[in-house]
């Protein structure tokens, strides 16, 4: 699968994979979250079934906690990045007005 | 009253018009999923045949040109059969992978609208991490290599850091 001509299809049914599940799961956006929702599951899944080759616990039960540590640091990520967004937006429209109020013509 | 219909988008990036068109897998003629049209199955019964009987034998031999071999006989097909898959052990990675994505939909079901999103994909991609187990044993097989390549062009610190097992 790691073989240079192989990497293109093996990413691609990644992608698909992580499309499918977010599909089945019932996601609808329609704006650049499509792109990272998709995005950010293909690597969480990657790097869980990467951990499942050496999970020896029963039932892989581990490999379930691995999966819920790194989806909850994604949500916690996703949340924190939203929030930052905004504070930065108020943050500038504040500048903005304060030179606005100054006289500066922006 | 009219029901709005999703339409699902497939990727921004599209494959179709380059050399890959030539592989075997998914038609990709649309970019698009429809509700109304199934898509056509991706391999041909001969091929899903011997790769699916060719998916018994990996645990002992591995994804390699043997599973294939045998499970082209087991199938009843020549051993020449083998022919069918230019690509050679990577066509039964690629069967096992499409396999399992098509059949997430039969497998789960969410009959009562209770869970969230989040929930949701937890269990669909649980579900799938589960579809490796018969073959998980030959996966590191199939894995871990990517790293080999890349020896060569990062330092060596990286090395070492790539080399260790995930701990969590």
């Amino acid at each position: 699968m790691t073989l240079p001509p192989n990497i293109a299809p093996s990413l691609r049914e990644l992608a698909s994979l992580s499309d499918e599940i977010w599909f089945l799961a019932g996601d609808t956006s329609v704006d650049t979250s499509w792109y990272t929702k998709r995005a950010t599951l293909s690597a969480i899944y990657s790097s869980a079934e990467i951990f499942m080759t050496t999970d020896t616990s029963t039932d892989f039960t581990e490999t379930e906690h691995f999966l819920d540590r790194r989806l909850e640091e994604a949500r916690v990520v996703g949340t924190t990045m939203g929030n930052m967004g905004q504070w930065v937006g108020f943050t500038a429209m504040g500048f903005l007005n304060v030179l606005r109020s100054k006289g500066a013509r922006i | 009253m009219t029901t709005i219909r999703f339409v699902r988008p497939r990727t921004a990036f599209s494959y179709c018009r380059t050399a890959y068109r030539a592989s075997k897998t998914v038609s990709c003629a649309r970019l698009y999923r429809s509700y109304e049209h199934d898509e056509p199955p991706p391999f041909n019964e001969a091929e899903s045949s011997i790769l699916a009987a060719a998916l018994s034998h990996v645990p002992s031999h591995g994804f390699s040109s043997t599973s294939i071999t045998h499970g082209a006989r087991d199938a009843g097909y020549l051993d020449a059969s083998t022919n069918l898959f230019p690509r050679g052990p990577f066509d039964l990675i690629n069967y096992h992978l499409v396999t399992q994505r098509l059949a997430l939909k039969d497998r789960i079901q969410f009959p009562d609208q209770k869970l969230g999103v989040g929930a949701k994909v937890r269990l669909l991609a649980l579900q799938r991490l589960r579809a490796n187990k018969p073959i998980i044993s030959r996966w590191q097989e199939v894995i871990y290599p990517i790293f080999t390549p890349l020896t060569s062009l990062l330092p060596i610190c990286c090395v070492q850091i790539c080399s260790t097992r995930p701990k969590r």
